[in-house]
């Protein structure tokens, strides 16, 4: 992930931030080898090479010429005619200072024009939908082990559920998909707040109503019984085990 | 703010550098500084330095960070790349673009606020990574962008411009540099172009951390009675202790330098900085007697200024040669000759079984 963050920073020349968390990066794993594709080559992005630049009449830093809000920068030491100041307060298109009102709203809208082109960008989720069914699990994460120890439980219960493991932000076009498929989804996040449900219901149109959280937030690693209780506790009231301190809400 | 436009045509007279270039070809845009501003007299030596030493405009890098003085990366050398970063950040920014492209001349410039508060902690280890890059400090005394509150570089006992008194001892960017072991540290004035200019180009050539404190002045917000870094105060309390002429390897050493006055420090290309002391007891190549110095004549009131300390020692922990890269860019060498691929991630892997 961190090889796909280093392209997509330089694709959309904007920070990418990777998730990680404590348990993955300081407990020792058990994973599979780590593979290199020797045919991978970086995504440089949109980056003029001398031959480009001497084409140009001028070089202006934040030209948007083909709609998806990325624009084509210059590497120092190549040309003068390449050089621009990345400056601290408002720009033009030109890159030269403003305080302007419209021009500054325009940089703002080509911002968002560049957010919609990362949601085809980032990483896809990681759906597995079993027989279709109408409950989906949703997370992220180190979450990931416990989840899919939890579905393999619910089914030997005869409860099938499909799982989707959202894996960037902005969202990408799956994520919405797999909402809209299933009746109920159980967002389950190891945090108090429920951040991830949160997010789904601002970036998303999914009704508040479907989503139901399963919080997981006593500082130790959530577990697979805490993921089947809950479910459990929603679909089947009658038959559910009592619960030792689990949280949902 | 109402201004006359430089022509952008330059008389046929004005004497042209190694390139070909005039000054004006260093210039960049109209300051929109207040009229009077030290800064703005650092950027003309700035632009003298550059036109002098002949660099490319393309290869020379200009970073800053928030702040006045930041803002006049944009008001020299046109023709190279600038970043105005974020408050404090400009060092990390300048480790970024100097491990990608070691062959640019980088020129960082800070102001006391933006350095010894909120970017303290990566001067600091710009400095301990002896990057190779001058990082000039225009140094007011105050954050003068947001209208005059004290920086960390206020004296005890100065007043600011309506009236309250600072406490709070100040950091001292050349002691700092000093104790982390710059191997290049200067102090200078915005009012002495005979200074400031050499220590420029000499900066520019060192091979390390180059740090200029230079005194600049705050015309609006701290140049009153009572400051501490106003114009009249640092003209009272100056001391130029070493002065450093540049000589470019093409220019011969005259003999208006005698012997037993002045000492002559070969740089790492042939080029030569020599020194000729103006106080006879200040010792420009001892670490702690440099130290000492400064700090007794700060007890005193005073600026020791010139280049207070150097060691032109071929930089063993410099950035590049501590990290073994080539001496091409990196950003140069194509990723197939980078990259070690699966065999070498199977070796890695090897060590962890």
């Amino acid at each position: 992930m961190a090889v796909q963050a280093f392209d997509l920073a330089e694709r959309l020349q904007t920070p990418v931030l990777v998730l990680s968390d404590l348990d993955i990066g300081m407990n020792d794993w058990m994973c599979r080898d780590l593979k290199w594709d020797d045919n991978y080559r970086p995504d440089r992005g949109k980056v003029l090479g001398r031959d480009e630049i001497l084409k140009l009449e001028k070089f202006y830093r934040f030209i948007d010429k083909d709609g998806d809000g990325i624009t084509p920068r210059t590497l120092p030491g190549v040309h003068p005619k390449a050089a621009y100041f990345t400056r601290g307060s408002g720009h033009t298109q030109y890159g030269a200072y403003t305080e302007d009102a419209a021009d500054y709203q325009l940089v703002l809208d080509r911002l968002l024009k560049k957010w919609a082109t990362a949601k085809k960008l980032v990483p896809r989720a990681v759906i597995e939908a079993t027989a279709g069914a109408p409950v989906g699990l949703v997370s992220f994460g180190s979450c990931d082990g416990a989840v899919r120890e939890a579905i393999e439980v619910l089914k030997s219960r005869g409860v099938g559920v499909d799982y989707m493991r959202v894996r960037s932000f902005p969202f990408s076009e799956d994520v919405e998909r797999f909402l809209a498929a299933h009746e109920l989804l159980f967002v389950v996040e190891q945090n108090r707040d429920a951040q991830l449900r949160a997010l789904l219901t601002l970036e998303t149109d999914v009704e508040k109503s479907r989503l139901r959280s399963l919080l997981h937030y006593n500082g130790l690693p959530i577990s697979s019984s805490f993921i089947v209780e809950g479910v459990l506790a929603e679909l089947r009231p009658r038959q559910r085990l009592q619960p030792k301190g689990a949280v949902h809400g | 703010m109402t201004f006359i436009a430089k022509p952008k045509v330059a008389h046929p007279s004005l004497p042209k550098n190694a390139l070909g270039f005039t000054r004006r070809d260093y210039e960049g845009a109209l300051s929109t500084l207040c009229a009077g501003c030290g800064h703005d007299s650092i950027t003309a030596a700035i632009v003298e330095a550059s036109w002098g030493l002949a660099l490319e405009p393309q290869n020379v890098v200009k970073l800053s960070g928030i702040g006045c003085s930041s803002k006049t990366t944009a008001y020299f050398v046109s023709g190279g790349h600038g970043f105005n970063s974020v408050h404090g950040r400009m060092p990390s920014i300048a480790m970024g673009a100097n491990a990608a492209n070691r062959s640019l001349h980088y020129i960082g410039v800070s102001g006391d606020g933006d350095t010894l508060s909120i970017g303290l902690g990566q001067f600091c280890h710009a400095i301990r990574r002896n990057l190779n890059m001058l990082y000039i400090i225009e140094n007011n005394g105050v954050y003068g962008l947001t209208k005059g509150q004290f920086s960390a570089s206020a004296d005890v006992g100065s007043r600011a411009k309506k009236g309250e008194t600072n406490f709070q001892p100040p950091i001292d960017a050349v002691l700092l540099a000093m104790t982390l072991g710059a191997s290049f540290v200067a102090r200078s004035f915005s009012g002495d172009k005979q200074q400031l200019v050499p220590l420029i180009q000499a900066g520019l050539k060192h091979q390390g951390f180059a740090l200029i404190d230079v005194l600049s002045p705050c015309v609006t917000f701290n140049d009153h009675e009572g400051s501490t870094k106003s114009y009249a105060y640092t003209r009272e309390h100056y001391e130029p202790a070493v002065h450093a002429d540049f000589v470019p390897l093409e220019r011969e050493i005259t003999a208006d330098y005698k012997e037993g006055e002045t000492l002559p420090l070969i740089m790492h290309d042939g080029s030569r900085i020599v020194l000729r002391k103006l106080d006879a007891a200040y010792d420009p190549t001892n670490r702690t007697l440099a130290a000492v110095q400064i700090q007794e004549r700060m007890k005193a009131g005073e600026y020791l200024t010139g280049l207070l300390f150097v060691d032109l020692e071929p930089a063993k922990g410099a950035f590049h040669v501590v990290n073994q890269t080539p001496d091409a860019p990196l950003n140069s060498i194509p990723f197939e000759v980078l990259s070690p691929g699966s065999k070498g991630l199977e070796k890695a892997l090897a060590r962890y079984r």
